[in-house]
C-alpha cells in the first residue's frame, strides 16, 4: 500500500505555524496509517522538523493572487500527479476531531469535496445566477492522478476562469460540479463553527458536535452571515474548540 | 408530477403571454427572479434591443445568450417571425422557460463548445468574459456598470464593449442612463 499524502498551503501572515504543527499534530492522532506531511509555504519558520516544506506552486501567477482564489489547490492534482496513493488537503482552519483514516482511504473515483449542508439547499438553484456556491474546498481528498483532468481544464480556460469567477470554490460548482466531475463527502462527517450542521433544523454556532469527524472554522461568509451566525476564527474560539486545538500541542 | 403538468397546461391555455405562463408555473421561490428580468431597467433594454433589431436584421435565425427569462422576445420578436435560439447557463432557468419556447439549450456559452448559426444577442455582458474574444460574426452587445458580487465585467462605455470584444466594424451604439444605472449598446461585426 502506497503511503498516505496530507498537503496544507500556508501563505501571508493571517495564520501562525502553530497552524500548521497543530494540523500535522492531529493527522498523528486521527489517521492510523503512515503518511507524509506537505505544506507549500512562503515561510516556514516555526514548522515542526517532520514537515516537509515545498515553495508555492506558481502555475497561475499571471493572474493576480486574490485571499480566494486559491489556484494553488487546482495545482496539488499536477505537482503530486506523479505520487501514487491517497491524497488529501486540509485547509489551516479546521480542527480534526475523530479519525478520518476510512475517508481517506477508501477508494474514490472522483476528487471529494465538501458540500455546505448547512446551507439552504433550495439557495444556490433560486440564486444560480448570482455566484452563489454550495461547495467548500477546505477538506479535499483524491488518490492517484485523479484531477488532473480539472487542473488541466483550468490551465486552458484560466483567462476566462480568473476573469469571471471570484473564488475557486465558485469556479468548481459553476464549471466542474454542473459536468457531474466532483464528488462529496456524505452528511455526518463535516460541520460549521460559525454557522451549524444542517439547514434548517440544526444551525446552532459554536456548539460541540463530538461526532463529527471535521469542524470547519470558515469566515468567509461575513458578508452574507445571517444574524445568529458568528465569524470565529479557530485562534480565536473558547472553551472545548480551543481547549481540542491545543491539546494537539502536546502529541 | 402529473398534478403539476395538467396544472402547467392550463395556465398555457388560458394565458395569452409568455409572461403569465413564467408567472404561473415557476415555483414560487424563483418567481422572484421573473419580476427582476421584467423590472423596468430590463423593460427599457429590451425595447432598445427590440427597435434595434427591426431596424438592423433581416436574418431570420438569431441567437440569443444569457437569456434567462426571455417572456419578451417570445411575446414580441417571435411574434414577427424570428427564430430565437436561447441560451443560458442556469439550468432551472431552462427548466422553467422550457414553458415557453422549444429553442433553449442549457450550455455556458463561454466555457462550452458552442456554434451559432447567426448573429449573436448578449445583454448581460457585464456578467460575463467577453464573447466577442470567443466567437465571430454579427453581435448586438451591452451591459451596464453596476457593481455586485455575480457582476465580473461592468460596462462602463460602448468603447469599452468595442475594444474589449474586439468589434471591428460598428453599425450602431449607444449609451444611455437609467436611474443612475448606465448602459451601453453597441452592434457590430467581430
Amino acid at each position: 500500500m502506497a503511503m498516505t499524502n496530507f498537503y496544507c498551503l500556508k501563505w501571508g501572515t493571517k495564520y501562525g505555524p502553530q497552524y500548521v504543527n497543530r494540523l500535522f499534530n492531529s493527522l498523528k492522532v486521527h489517521y492510523d496509517n503512515p503518511f507524509s506531511f506537505t505544506c507549500l509555504t512562503d515561510d516556514s519558520n516555526g514548522f515542526d522538523s517532520d514537515i516537509i516544506v515545498d515553495k508555492i506552486p506558481t502555475d497561475f501567477e499571471e493572474f493576480p493572487r486574490t485571499q480566494i482564489f486559491t489556484s494553488e489547490k487546482m495545482c496539488y492534482f499536477n505537482t503530486y500527479k506523479h505520487i501514487s496513493g491517497s491524497k488529501a488537503w486540509f485547509d489551516l482552519d479546521i480542527l480534526i476531531q475523530n479519525n478520518i483514516t476510512e475517508l481517506i482511504d477508501r477508494k474514490k473515483n472522483k476528487v471529494t469535496y465538501i458540500w455546505n449542508y448547512w446551507r439552504n439547499e433550495e439557495a444556490h438553484k433560486t440564486n444560480y445566477g448570482w455566484m452563489t456556491t454550495p461547495i467548500n474546498s477546505s477538506f479535499v481528498a483524491w488518490q492517484d492522478d485523479i484531477g488532473l483532468d480539472m487542473y488541466e481544464r483550468l490551465v486552458k480556460d484560466k483567462d476566462k476562469a480568473f476573469f469571471t469567477y471570484p473564488s475557486y470554490d465558485k469556479y468548481l460548482f459553476y464549471q466542474e460540479h454542473r459536468k457531474g466531475n466532483i464528488a462529496f463527502w456524505e452528511p455526518g462527517i463535516v460541520y460549521n463553527y460559525n454557522i451549524g450542521v444542517s439547514y434548517p433544523d440544526d444551525l446552532e454556532p459554536t456548539s460541540h458536535r463530538p461526532n463529527y469527524k471535521i469542524c470547519l472554522f470558515n469566515t468567509s461568509h461575513k458578508a452574507w452571515a445571517k444574524p445568529n451566525e458568528t465569524h470565529i476564527e479557530l485562534d480565536e474560539a473558547e472553551g472545548w474548540a480551543y481547549d481540542k486545538w491545543i491539546s494537539y500541542d502536546r502529541v | 408530477m402529473i398534478e403539476f403538468e395538467s396544472f402547467a397546461s392550463s395556465i398555457l391555455k388560458t394565458k395569452t403571454n409568455a409572461y403569465d405562463v413564467l408567472w404561473y408555473s415557476v415555483p414560487e421561490t424563483r418567481r422572484h427572479n421573473v419580476s427582476s428580468a421584467n423590472n423596468r431597467y430590463n423593460t427599457t433594454l429590451n425595447d432598445k434591443i427590440h427597435n434595434i433589431i427591426l431596424n438592423y436584421f433581416d436574418e431570420e435565425d438569431i441567437n440569443m445568450v444569457c437569456s434567462w427569462y426571455m417572456n419578451y422576445h417570445v411575446d414580441k420578436l417571435e411574434k414577427l417571425g424570428y427564430n430565437i435560439t436561447y441560451y443560458d447557463s442556469d439550468p432551472y432557468v431552462c427548466e422553467d422557460c422550457d414553458l415557453i419556447s422549444e429553442n433553449i439549450k442549457n450550455v455556458d456559452v463561454i466555457f462550452d463548445n458552442v456554434k451559432f448559426n447567426g448573429p449573436v444577442i448578449h445583454k448581460f455582458c457585464e456578467d460575463t468574459y467577453p464573447i466577442g474574444r470567443l466567437h465571430k460574426g454579427k453581435f448586438l452587445l451591452a451591459g451596464c456598470n453596476k457593481k455586485r458580487l455575480h457582476i465580473c465585467n461592468p460596462i462602463e462605455s460602448t468603447s469599452q464593449l468595442i475594444e474589449q470584444n474586439n468589434i471591428k466594424d460598428v453599425l450602431y451604439e449607444e449609451e444611455y442612463e437609467f436611474q443612475r444605472v448606465k448602459y451601453s449598446i453597441v452592434l457590430g461585426w467581430i
